[in-house]
């Protein structure tokens, strides 16, 4: 048998938190589905709901009986604190792209990502960062902007 | 021979301009560790919106034959498969470069490759229009069923967990139904206003497939291994060896056509099922493992050769045979092309091109790969830290350059972050994006279904009733039983081996 943790109660519902997240998000579709006026639209997705809810059940099921300890909060917590700062700059780059401008958001957006994902950071790479985001800028103007005449938005800067 | 009177479609200049692009380009991203053949298809879906419809497939279909050859440069040089599919190729390929023999390694990886390419295209040439007729006599409960089994199939076989695959097809199946409903009108589960139109099919493939890899590579912070040095090899010895090894490449093509044919089963499964039979009837097992030519062969002429029956499903009945598929799928259906039985019948000249081109794109891919192996080592050097960068930036101008609209690059990004959260709890991108593919065609059917049951005996004996429909009910059934079952004797086996 797999060694139990040694905090077992804790750590199954901490294996579970995705199900049961995925549990409570489907239970709220249940509850919209019935909700609404017309329910002849929502009879499909209704279906879904109940049985995405009776399969997140199943898989809590699972968990708490021992059957699957594949995933580990701890695992999962260390990780994306390892990616958070990534995934930040994700979303600030999609959030602020419009404001910006498309290719001047771009430019920030790939020097953040290269920064964030080197081990070590000098002058020298900064430049050869610098130099790399502009060009794919260029490359991604001629691309989409001259050869596909997808008109992204400028923003207030460019 | 149907084939040869589209043949010429395919050298036109243009599409043939976009056939040698999408070979290059996609051997190049198939060699870069870490960039998987289903995002490359994904990321390269905007682009051919604003192409013809045969060109843009000629682009996708291209792409997807060579990511999965070019995946087996980093596996030889690296250690690192590119894709799924060359995790057979790792055990021989790098031990041969360990050797001295990177190169040779290489172009036995290319030949092979075009050998089982050239041969799964030739069973999607002439299976799919037979199994087209076919499925000529499906009706919407039938239709149905098939979606629903094309969900299943890839959500139990395609993911680690078969009740997570399920939850994530569930999922995906109801992302489709956001938006307004196609019978009545209705607008559905749009809490936000960026959710009125629905969720764009390219918006949800470029997030799910893309957005994930981008935060991977930033989360191993470029761990890549030592870079095998190249040897000078004469790639006509290395043809003539080839096909001096009948055994492996027969044995790699049976069983690559095999698994291809088979929904969800995947390049990983026909490489190493094929490496595993092709080392049992070897006169030298012993030798695998350490650098036997044999193996490499095997698992490249088994993951080729999957690529065209992969998509005999696909084509016929809209079930794509992995996620690449169904990527390709959904690069399908915004060019308006609704794969089934009628597709031979509306579109033989885009559906003809477009086979036409794989054939002609295994061929390219031949050259282009022996070209590609004398430059390998340089292109895998790249820091994966840039890669992560440029896929990002492409994302959101792929995305958006699709509607021109805002709303799908946030819906891509929620989407991308929330699918690399949600891989963490052992959730896959596969089956939700199947289900975001699949999901108007079973709900459309499903209504239509209604209709007609209504009219008649009732909702039960029109889904449950008659031999196609529980055909696929068994088989649905029997895709779930399958990999509960598998799933538990592997647990049982790791539990046995930790006691």
């Amino acid at each position: 048998m797999l060694d139990a943790p040694p905090f077992l109660p804790r750590s199954k519902w901490a294996a579970a938190s995705g199900d049961l997240l995925v549990a409570a998000f489907a239970l709220l579709l249940v509850v919209v589905s019935f909700s609404a006026e017309n329910p002849q639209p929502y009879l499909f997705p209704r279906i879904l709901a109940i049985a995405m809810f009776s399969l997140a059940l199943l898989q809590i099921l699972i968990v708490a009986s021992g059957g699957d300890w594949s995933v580990q909060l701890t695992t999962i917590l260390q990780e994306a604190r390892r990616s958070s700062l990534a995934i930040l700059a994700v979303i600030l780059y999609v959030a602020l792209c419009e404001w910006l401008g498309f290719y001047t958001a771009a430019i920030l957006a790939f020097l953040s990502i290269v920064y964030i994902g080197s081990n070590n950071w000098s002058q020298r790479q900064f430049a050869t960062a610098v130099a790399v985001a502009a060009a794919t800028a260029v490359v991604l103007y001629v691309l989409f902007s001259l050869l596909l005449r997808v008109q992204v938005p400028r923003g207030w800067l460019f | 021979m149907e084939f040869l009177n589209y043949m010429g479609a395919v050298f036109t200049p243009f599409n043939f301009f976009v056939l040698c692009l999408g070979t290059a380009g996609g051997l190049i991203l198939g060699a870069l560790p870490g960039l998987s053949p289903t995002m490359a298809v994904a990321l390269l879906i905007p682009f051919t919106f604003h192409m013809e419809p045969a060109a843009g497939l000629i682009l996708l279909g291209a792409a997807y034959t060579a990511t999965v050859a070019g995946g087996a440069v980093s596996a030889i040089l690296l250690k690192i498969p590119g894709a799924p599919a060359n995790i057979a190729t790792v055990l021989d390929g790098h031990a041969m470069a360990r050797n001295g023999q990177a190169a040779k390694a290489l172009q036995l990886c290319f030949i092979s490759s075009g050998i089982g390419g050239v041969l799964g295209i030739f069973v999607l040439i002439f299976f799919t229009p037979i199994l087209a007729k076919w499925a000529l006599a499906f009706g919407p409960s039938h239709l149905f069923w098939m979606a629903m089994l094309g969900v299943t199939v890839i959500a139990s076989l395609g993911s680690r967990s078969a009740v997570k695959g399920l939850i994530s097809g569930c999922i995906g199946l109801w992302i489709s139904t956001i938006g307004y409903d196609q019978i009545e009108g209705v607008e559905r589960f749009t809490f936000t206003e960026h959710l009125t139109g629905g969720i764009h099919t390219i918006a949800a493939l470029v997030g799910l497939f893309a957005v994930p890899q981008v935060l991977q590579m930033i989360e191993r912070r470029g761990g890549g291994g030592e870079v095998l040095a190249m040897e000078q090899h004469p790639v006509w010895q290395t043809v003539k060896f080839v096909f001096g090894r009948i055994r492996a490449i027969s044995i790699g093509s049976i069983v690559g056509i095999i698994v291809g044919l088979i929904p969800g089963a995947g390049g990983q499964i026909a490489g190493l099922v094929s490496y595993d039979q092709t080392r049992k009837f070897s006169k030298n097992p012993d030798n695998f493992g350490k650098g036997e030519p044999d193996g490499v062969i095997a698992a490249e002429t088994a993951n080729n050769a999957m690529v065209g029956p992969s998509l005999v499903p696909l084509l016929t009945l809209s079930v794509p045979g992995s996620p690449t598929a169904a990527v390709l799928l959904g690069g399908l259906l915004i060019h308006g092309i609704f794969p089934g039985p009628d597709l031979f019948i509306d579109y033989p000249e885009v559906s003809w091109t477009f086979i036409n081109s794989l054939l002609i794109g295994q061929l390219l891919m031949v050259v282009f790969g022996l070209a590609l192996s004398r430059l390998a080592a340089k292109v895998i050097r790249l820091p994966e830290n840039y890669l992560a960068a440029t896929v990002m930036v492409l994302a959101v101008f792929g995305t958006y350059s699709v509607q021109h609209s805002y709303s799908d690059v946030l819906v891509m990004a929620t989407l991308g972050v929330g699918m690399y959260l949600f891989e963490k709890f052992g959730y896959t991108a596969a089956p939700i994006v199947l289900g975001i593919v699949l999901g108007p065609i079973a709900e459309r059917n499903f209504a239509q279904g209604r209709i007609i049951a209504n009219a008649g005996d009732g909702m039960a004996p029109y889904f449950l009733s008659g031999g196609l429909n529980l055909t696929l009910i068994a088989l649905i059934v029997l895709s779930i039983t399958s990999s509960v079952y598998f799933e538990i004797r592997s647990r049982k086996q790791k539990e046995v081996s930790h006691a």
